[in-house]
């Protein structure tokens, strides 16, 4: 499961991004786009924004929802929602150790 | 913008197109909007996300899509190579045709092929000296092709018997396809720049160009056939969709 992003290579990232951003509700691209460089301060192409979403979508790790006009919404699945959270979970554990260790030999 | 999303496959445009043209008219893309969307339809080709498919293995598709690429265009430098040694002047009746550009267009084709093979070959992860060797010769003809006679000679055979071993070893391991190239390169033994024979060297073009294609447009279900034969570990199964 940890590593069920990992294989998407430089998508991952990308793909982690878009977890986070559909974790408080549905979105559609825009949206993802707009809140993505919100939460990480860089921006998203779109061509990288597709490439994740379609790879996410073939994982059953999202779902697209009915459109609403020319923009289609997608939303997370139970299986990217526990997704995200090993992933976040790893990432954490990975901060932690390395706060830890920074504490412990300030340079 | 309507040139920038056709460069995606019809099979990606049809499922999401309309949504990122939507998205496109609310954010106009700058310049490294467009880059990106062009290296997205690049990855969409070489690895296409389609639904009715099993989650793809990473490096089979893609890789096996890309050694179709290439192997297509090693195959169409084969032929343009051909029609230059056919169309080149002589010196004089003694000496070879002035065919130099033509064995610079054959060594790229060569090296291209050869490329192509040791893609397939790592595919297939299969070990045998033989189809290693096959791969090594064609390579190394290329090397051999723009190098001064004798030894263009010997690259140009090196690459052809290369080409043909490899034909058969894929023959009896992935399919009738790659008798065509074993074929091809059997042809192309007569190959001479003298006499007009430059032209059966057109039938190894057209195999590569064949086997090229068949791997870019069937890419899953050769990687299918291969099953087994490729190295991949498949971290997860397919997940099941949530709840409609």
């Amino acid at each position: 499961m940890t590593n069920a992003l990992g294989e998407l290579g430089r998508f991952a990232e990308p793909a982690l991004y878009i977890l986070v951003s559909l974790s408080d509700g549905p979105k559609h691209g825009y949206a993802i786009m707009t809140d993505v460089e919100a939460v990480s301060g860089s921006p998203m192409g779109p061509g990288t924004l597709y490439g994740a979403l379609a790879r996410l979508e073939r994982r059953g790790m999202i779902e697209a929802l009915e459109p609403e006009e020319r923009r289609r919404p997608y939303r997370l699945t139970a299986l990217g929602a526990t997704t995200l959270q090993a992933q976040l979970m790893q990432l954490n554990s990975f901060v932690r150790t390395g706060l830890g260790r920074l504490e412990r030999n300030p340079s | 913008m309507t040139r920038l999303v056709r460069l995606y496959p019809a099979a990606w445009r049809e499922r999401y197109e309309i949504e990122l043209r939507a998205l496109l008219d609310e954010r106009p893309p700058d310049v490294l909007d467009r880059l990106d969307i062009i290296r997205g339809a690049i990855d969409a080709r070489l690895h296409p996300q389609r639904h009715h498919d099993p989650p793809e293995p990473a490096g089979s598709f893609g890789g096996l899509r890309l050694a179709g690429f290439v192997a297509t265009i090693g195959g169409v430098l084969w032929t343009l190579a051909s029609i230059g040694f056919y169309g080149a002047p002589y010196i004089n009746d003694l000496g070879y045709k002035d065919s130099g550009s033509a064995f610079l267009v054959g060594a790229t084709a060569a090296a291209l092929t050869g490329l192509a093979a040791v893609m397939i070959i790592r595919l297939m992860a299969d070990r045998s000296v033989a189809l290693w060797g096959s791969a090594a010769a064609i390579t190394l003809g290329a090397i051999g092709l723009v190098l001064p006679w004798p030894i263009l000679l010997v690259g140009f055979f090196g690459a052809v018997i290369g080409t043909l071993l490899f034909g058969l070893i894929g023959t009896s391991r992935l399919g009738p396809a790659y008798l065509l190239v074993g074929v091809g390169a059997l042809l192309a033994l007569g190959f001479n720049t003298e006499d007009g024979r430059a032209l059966w060297l057109i039938p190894l073009g057209t195999a590569w160009v064949i086997v090229g294609t068949m791997m870019v447009r069937g890419a899953p279900a050769v990687s299918r056939r291969l099953a087994g034969q490729v190295v991949v570990v498949e971290t997860s199964p397919r997940p099941p969709r949530a709840a409609d």
